[in-house]
């Protein structure tokens, strides 16, 4: 559509019935007929809500047919209903694509968190049969289609991306060594591990139960890369998947034996850290944060390292927000003026006027918020 | 005006911080539940509302129906929707629809503009002459504390223009306020957003109203134009009468107190509460009264927390009452006919001179 008649359709709609989309002005009438019908985003019914073990559970999901499908590896964004309030929050995919082809379902293996909101209310909140949202699968944690070994480093329900890479790539018939080093205290998927390591002689896997071997130790991370990657093969790529000081420790390991950055890919699973970057940018000085809509002000002390959500929520507003770590695009906001910085990528904006994600990001100097 | 305590404000300030701390624990999917059932049956009377008026040429008696069910989808967009959307008192679902930053409304005026000055202005300085510009909205007298000027012998008539052409009232509040127009800008003024913007997001809002109620839909119902046009307006009149009835009957009634800028400076959250509650009053009536004034017939429990979802005010009024009659605190409430009736009186006895010399805000 070009861009003038989609503005033109946007002003139509605008003007006949307030929405940007004349969907969305009939969407709670439809919906309360067809609850897996949506305008913006996807609907999924859940098929089958099953626990893996004492504090993982599995969602079994069946997404509308506009849904786009998924590479191994990637994550969705799920919206739920609590209470009254939406609220969304990211998990990958631990099925393979296959499966999906076969059967239209995915398959969400989720960690309850101990303080959650979300994570807890699943298994009992949800109803087989009923309707949650979802977004187009995202993240750029794939298997990489290069003919050489791989390697899978996995921690604890880090292990779901990389369950549906190794199903993946069994399904397309690998025809390299695939190795899986497994981490954790109580090890998921036992069965399809080793049903995969039958299926496929070329697939084998290893547990190691952290309470014992202890969690990441320098040598026995060392003497199992030998022992999985020797000199005779080729070169492998690894992938990685877990907690952020998981992550950060075997990534430092493997660069210290001599593998090349490019060959070592991860994902931080959970909360992503906040990079302690540039303490000197952002946090020094106080700054004033603005709301032009509601028009409030508040002073951020230095040393404040909170985000302008929380800031805002300090202020008593409340604005649009989901993942609060700064994946779903649902806090962003127009900035109207001022600098901010992205916790997680430690880049610093510029002055001028654009969205920002409220949630990852800190004023660096005084700032206006269209709020 | 200040007859407690400052320790008795302090209770009050804190019974009624309780009495809203209850109530927004049990906040939640009923809620939730409720404010999609309203914008529901928004949607089903709008949608035949609309069809029932083309239909009219096959008997009149479907353009009257189109009229009235056109007339109720606006004021439930406007009133227990609107109103009470922008106010934030949903934004808690995280709703990108239901929510106080996105949410506009079927009616002439900008709902950020509206937020800007409503949600602010008039809830902040309630009744505060000279700072609350809802208070007659420069147009009439209502009080004595303002000096008789030859104008208010007509604001009768005022009054009824206005209410006729509330909407566009409305719409125009804030550039009013700011002089945009017409008027000596005042100096040293400092706004977030600038005369230019607000004068553009005026002319694009009213333009769209414009062009769907006596363009768009008269036009595609060819034959039907001119009833089509007749019947939408007389929907958006019938909207603007109510609309403008129901403000009136919550601040403008015969005991609603006015303050003046020098009691209110540096007030504490009790103090706060007490000018909310003088400066309102409340209308009885059955439930679906309630729902058609977006619960504004309990603007006293409007004004002291504004962001609950509206229909608990029902539930909070006993508490609230009480807590007035345990302060000595006028609760001003009554039946709508009784209260519009001190309304009308309100106006027409202020457009005369008072007897003696008309004392005269600073
Ligand atoms: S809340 Fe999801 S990106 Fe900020």
């Amino acid at each position: 559509m070009s861009l003038s008649l989609r503005k033109t359709t946007e002003w139509m709609s605008f003007a006949l019935c307030n929405h940007k989309q004349v969907g969305a002005f009939f969407e709670p009438l439809i919906q309360s007929y067809l609850p897996g019908w949506t305008v913006n985003g996807f609907r999924a019914q859940i098929k089958d809500i099953g626990r893996e073990s004492g504090s993982v559970v599995s969602l079994t999901l069946r997404p509308d047919q506009s849904w786009q499908g998924f590479q191994a590896g990637q994550y969705i964004n799920l919206t739920v209903e609590i209470n009254g309030a939406k609220l969304t929050r990211c998990f990958s995919i631990s099925s393979s694509p296959e499966t999906y082809r076969m059967t239209g379902t995915v398959r969400l293996t989720i960690r309850e968190q101990d303080q959650g909101v979300v994570t807890p209310w699943l298994a009992t909140g949800l109803k087989k049969g009923g309707y949650v949202s979802l977004s187009a699968a995202c993240g750029e944690f794939v298997v990489q289609r290069n003919g050489v070994p791989k390697v899978f480093i996995a921690a604890g329900v880090g292990i779901t991306p990389i369950l549906s890479m190794l199903s993946d790539l069994v399904d397309q018939g690998e025809s390299k060594p695939v190795k899986l080093l497994y981490y954790g205290s109580d090890h998921l998927f036992r069965s399809e591990l080793s049903a995969l390591e039958s299926a496929k002689s070329n697939f084998s896997f290893d547990f190691l139960n952290t309470r014992e071997s202890g969690y990441f130790d320098r040598e026995t991370v060392q003497r199992l890369l030998e022992q999985y990657a020797p000199e005779q093969f080729e070169k492998p790529d690894y992938y990685i998947c877990g907690p952020g000081e998981m992550i950060t420790s075997v990534e430092q390991i493997l660069k210290d034996s001599g593998v090349s950055p490019e060959r070592i890919h991860f994902e931080f699973f959970g909360v992503p850290r906040a990079l302690d970057v540039q303490v000197s940018e952002s946090g020094q000085a106080s700054r004033a944060v603005a709301f032009s809509q509601t028009q409030a002000e508040v002073s951020v002390e230095p040393g404040d390292r909170r985000t302008l959500l929380e800031i805002a929520e300090g202020a008593g507003l409340n604005p649009v927000h989901g993942c609060r770590a700064g994946v779903c695009h649902q806090c962003s906001c127009r900035k109207l003026g001022g600098r901010v910085q992205n916790i997680l990528t430690g880049q610093v904006s510029d002055g001028g006027a654009e969205l920002v994600q409220l949630c990852i990001s800190q004023p660096v100097d005084d700032v206006e918020l269209a709020l | 005006m200040h007859t407690l305590s400052n320790e008795q404000f302090d209770q009050l300030a804190q019974e009624l911080d309780e009495v809203k701390g209850r109530v927004l624990q049990r906040v939640g999917q009923q809620d939730a539940d409720y404010i999609r059932r309203m914008i529901r049956i928004q949607r089903f009377s709008e949608i035949f509302g609309r069809i029932s008026l083309v239909l009219g040429f096959l008997h009149w008696s479907f353009w009257i129906v189109g009229v009235g069910l056109l007339a109720l989808a606006k004021i439930l967009d406007n009133m227990e929707i609107g109103h009470n959307v922008l106010h934030g008192q949903y934004d808690w679902m995280n709703d990108p629809y239901i929510n106080s930053n996105t949410f506009e409304w079927d009616n002439v005026c900008d709902s950020q503009s509206w937020k800007r000055t409503h949600n602010f202005e008039h809830h902040t300085y309630t009744n505060i002459l000279g700072k609350d510009r809802d208070f007659g909205y420069g147009i009439f007298r209502l009080t004595n504390e303002y000096r008789w000027k030859p104008k208010n012998i007509w604001q009768f008539f005022s009054y009824m223009t206005l209410s006729i052409l509330f909407e566009w009232g409305v719409a125009f509040h804030e550039l009013a306020g700011r002089r945009v127009f017409f008027g000596k800008k005042k100096e040293g003024e400092k706004h977030f957003v600038s005369d230019q913007e607000l004068k553009s997001a005026f002319y694009r809002k009213s333009s769209r109203q414009v062009f769907k109620d006596y363009i768009f839909f008269p036009l595609i119902s060819g034959p039907m134009f001119i009833p089509v046009l007749l019947g939408n307006l007389t929907a958006n009149l019938i909207r603007n009468l109510w609309t403008s009835t129901i403000i009136f009957c919550g601040h403008f009634t015969e005991g609603v107190h006015v303050f003046k800028e020098e009691d209110c400076a540096n007030e504490s959250r009790g103090q706060w509460y007490y000018r909310q509650m003088l400066g309102s009053s409340n209308l009885q009536g059955p439930k679906w009264f309630h729902i058609l004034t977006g619960h504004l017939s309990c603007q006293i429990e409007h004004h002291l927390f504004p962001d609950i979802p509206a229909p608990r005010y029902i539930e909070v009024a006993p508490d609230v009452q009480r807590i007035a009659a345990k302060y000595g605190i006028e609760y001003n409430t009554g039946s709508f006919w009784k209260q519009y009736g001190t309304v009308l009186k309100r106006i027409i006895r202020h457009s005369f001179p008072d007897r003696g010399q008309p004392a005269m805000a600073s």
